[in-house]
């Protein structure tokens, strides 16, 4: 899906206790959300860098320890307001750009994000329950799940934070 | 207080009964120890906030309640450490310090019951993290520690089957030296330590019911090491064995419970193929650092502790660490896993006034093995009539044997005790199988049939779910309610049309369902917005493509499929769909793409596109080849519900648009080349 559809559909969500329901949705999004946490790698062989004008002469090597994904759920689904959903795309997808550097994309950024994520929870009607795309079978019914999943992301990249917090040199990155 | 034996199925409809009465108010989960808090005084760990969402047209309130009770769609906003700790201090009068602490360790309990069933995950070293999910197969030995807090409910959740399972007996039996512990608090006339009584309390029992869940309500597969040495008599309970005395093991039993695991684990390694990984599961530091010393690998997780959950919203639906989807953990399933854990559980209004208790142990609450085998609790409706509520009349003394119990009756309550219905005004939109309503009319069309012969051929054991069959037929008029169901003579014109697969005649009669109605006017563009529930949508959709009006590419939208071309026009907008596809003129394209960039661009559907091309050839329009071979991945979802005639009866089939069956009978047609007949 082009990333201009992707646009639309979430905001057409914005403000609505809405599903992208399966078939009969009139569209659905894809992942468009991907966290990966990364340390420096220690490679058991060692490696040669070909100098060339494409890698710049400084460079380190990292190895992925953990990535994650949303599987059919627009993780921004229960964002109500454009507004908090360009904070919160900020604090998330910006600072975590794999194009900064390193230390800009700390675990202590993460921590950042989360308390963004964190604040505007306790806003009132900032977030709220809605519908996602997953269900579940219920004899001759399919219930759509139904999640806050503002809360679900603060709580999963919460606990991605206490996992990794400490590890040296860390880094995230979110595409 | 009357208590009832109740499976969690029973007991969904009374806390729905509970929810839908208390609409509005907060709610809060408490739980109770009857020998070391006072009676009547109850824990709370939060309140508990149900989000059923809005109801839709069509829908009722209760099945949102309940769908969200057993789905998890709940926050439970816990206590923090302070508040719960001064209550709980409180509770059980505790005065020296040395009782202060273990009551905090106590505690620490509320949090594992999160983590075992799912609500948080445990803290596990990121090196293990970065291992999982495990891509090969890895045999996982679980310490006690694990069993406690949630550690192997992580494994069997996410890891499992890749990882294999296996609790030493050494396990077993520390849980049960825990129970035995808490058994004698329980036995004595007085206990001295209160604290330290809810602390063996909540590792025994939530140990043991760990153990049993797994066991008997999951389908992992545990394997169970064998008991090991003699000396183990010496580990978990002292006794005047002479050798024990010489090996002084009474001195050092928990560290030689610990290396009796470890032994284990290394007993595995040495039975498996070189190669296969063998991993101690535990949040044990000390045998975590063993593991380690001794050259095997660990994943090794934070100790659960009460502080995971202080003053945090949990919700009932969660992602799953890995793989991004959702998983649910029924509210009922954290109140199972509190009651067993704690004695007493219960969901009720913050005055008590209005809830449901569950008991696991208690001065009249008895236990046997069906109770763990049918995961069966005493249960107790609060306030209102209990003599409604199904856990609420019958006092554990006189509680039938199994076979006539809570099960028995679960299975009658939805006709016998559900309220009568409301008058329906049929404006609503109805979720059922499409393939199903084409059965039951073509049965219908035969003979009448009461709702248990109805229920036999759409194939549901719930007459609730024959009710949108029903409801949507009687609101077309194509059927009539009586002593069952009647076909009326426009059901009876239906199958005619079907019969002979004239689907514009039979579009004419499902308009005269107003929700199809309603849809068609959107599909018809009359209207902007799908007046059809959100939940019925895909029903709706599905019965659209059936009669060609409407075809949904999936990550695209339904479109409408209305058009209805003269020959010529179709050979135009063919051959257009064809040369956007192909780069030379005489490349082959994937049908599946032709046939869908018709739908896109030209709202002709691949049933009309199919019989309007072979009429195109006929009539020396058009020229067309087609070549089978092996379908493209990666097009499973671009399917097709499709109205075929099996016997002389209307049924549906599911047909995949890419897969080369479609096109042409008896010739797969995975790929098309179209030329235009010049004169």
């Amino acid at each position: 899906m082009d990333s201009a559809f992707s646009r639309e559909i979430r905001k057409n969500r914005i403000g609505k206790d809405c599903s992208s329901n399966g078939r009969a949705n009139m569209g659905q999004t894809s992942s468009l959300f991907r966290l990966a946490v990364w340390k420096p790698a220690n490679p058991i062989r060692r490696f040669m860098v070909l100098s060339t004008k494409d890698v710049p002469f400084d460079y380190q090597l990292h190895e992925q320890i953990y990535a994650w994904e949303p599987d059919g759920v627009d993780i921004w689904g229960s964002l109500r307001e454009s507004a908090r959903m360009t904070e919160a795309r900020a604090a998330l997808i910006e600072a975590f750009d794999p194009n900064k550097p390193v230390k800009e994309r700390g675990l202590d950024q993460l921590r950042k994000a989360i308390e963004v994520l964190g604040k505007i929870l306790q806003e009132k009607d900032a977030t709220g329950w809605s519908e996602c795309e997953e269900f579940v079978k219920m004899g001759e019914d399919q219930i759509n799940i139904r999640a806050n999943t503002i809360l679900l992301l603060y709580r999963h990249l919460d606990w991605i934070w206490r996992v990794f917090a400490h590890v040296p040199g860390a880094s995230v990155t979110v595409r | 207080m009357k208590y009832r034996l109740t499976s969690k199925d029973e007991a969904l409809s009374a806390i729905t009964d509970y929810f839908v009465a208390s609409e509005g108010k907060s709610s809060v989960i408490a739980i109770h120890e009857d020998k070391c808090f006072d009676s009547d005084k109850w824990l709370s760990l939060g309140e508990v906030k149900l989000n059923p969402g809005e109801v839709e047209p069509g829908e009722e309130r209760r099945d949102r309640i309940e769908h969200a009770v057993s789905f998890g769609f709940f926050e439970w906003q816990c206590e923090t450490t302070k508040s719960v700790l001064k209550q709980l201090e409180a509770l059980m009068n505790l005065t020296k310090e040395e009782h202060k602490k273990k009551a905090a360790r106590a505690l620490d309990a509320v949090a594992c019951v999160a983590a075992r069933v799912g609500l948080i995950h445990p803290l596990f070293d990121a090196d293990a993290i970065a291992q999982m999910p495990f891509r090969r197969p890895t045999t996982v030995v679980s310490d006690t520690s694990a069993v406690l807090q949630g550690g192997l409910d992580f494994v069997v959740r996410f890891l499992y089957p890749m990882a294999r399972l296996k609790v030493p007996a050494i396990a077993h039996m520390e849980i049960l030296n825990a129970s035995d512990n808490y058994l004698k608090y329980r036995r004595g006339i007085k206990i001295d330590n209160k604290a330290k009584a809810l602390f063996e309390h909540a590792s025994s029992q939530g140990g043991q019911r760990a153990l049993l869940r797994l066991e008997l309500q999951t389908e992992a597969e545990i394997e169970r090491g064998r008991l090991g040495a003699d000396p183990l008599r010496g580990i978990v309970q002292p006794d005047s064995d002479q050798e024990d005395k010489v090996l002084g093991l009474q001195q050092i039993q928990r560290s030689f419970a610990d290396r009796l695991i470890f032994e284990t684990a290394r007993q595995h390694l040495s039975q498996t193929n070189p190669g296969h990984p063998v991993v101690l599961l535990t949040a044990d530091q000390g045998l975590a650092r063993m593991t380690l010393g001794e050259g095997m690998e660990t994943l090794y997780f934070e100790a659960t502790t009460y502080g995971a959950i202080s003053g945090a919203s949990l919700s009932g639906t969660t992602f799953d660490p890995f793989n991004g989807k959702i998983y649910s953990v029924g509210l009922l399933d954290l109140l199972w896993e509190f009651a067993v854990t704690f004695g007493m559980a219960r969901l009720s209004t913050p005055d008590g006034s209005a809830g449901l208790e569950v008991g696991a142990m208690g001065e009249t609450l008895t236990w046997q093995p069906y109770h763990a085998q049918d995961d069966l609790l005493w249960v107790c409706g609060l306030g209102g009539d209990q003599t409604d509520d199904p856990a609420a009349s019958v006092p554990p003394e006189t509680v039938p044997a199994p076979a006539t119990t809570a099960r028995a009756d679960a299975k009658k309550r939805p006709t016998e005790e559900k309220p009568p219905a409301k008058p329906r005004s049929f404006t609503g939109s109805y979720k059922f199988g499409v393939a199903k309503l084409f059965a039951l009319i073509d049965r219908l069309n035969s003979k009448p049939l009461n709702d248990k012969e109805a229920m036999e051929v759409v194939g549901v054991s719930k007459i609730a779910a024959l009710d949108d069959y029903k409801n949507f037929l009687t609101s077309g008029r194509l059927v009539e309610q009586k002593d069952g169901l009647v076909a009326t003579e426009s059901l009876t014109k239906l199958v005619q049309a079907l019969k002979v697969r004239d689907l514009d005649a039979a579009v004419i009669f499902f308009v005269d369902v107003p929700s199809f109605a309603g849809f068609f006017k959107y599909l018809n563009g009359e209207i902007n917005e799908n007046p059809v529930a959100e939940r019925a949508k895909a029903t709706y959709v599905a019965l659209g493509e059936v009669l060609g009006v409407c075809f949904e590419i999936p990550k695209e939208k339904v479109y409408p499929t209305l058009s209805h071309p003269t020959l010529n026009a179709f050979t135009e907008a063919a051959v257009a769909s064809y040369e956007r596809l192909a780069k030379r003129t005489d490349q082959y394209v994937l049908t599946g793409d032709w046939l869908e960039g018709l739908v896109r661009d030209h709202g002709i559907h691949p049933v009309r596109s199919r019989s309007l091309l072979e009429e195109a050839r006929v009539a020396g329009l058009l020229e067309r080849f087609t070549e089978g071979s092996t379908p493209e991945t990666g097009f499973q979802e671009h399917t097709l519900n499709l109205l075929e005639m099996q016997q002389g009866r209307p049924t549906v089939r599911r047909i995949g648009l890419f897969e080369g069956d479609f096109l042409l009978a008896g010739k797969s047609s995975v790929s098309i080349r179209l030329k235009r007949v010049t004169a």
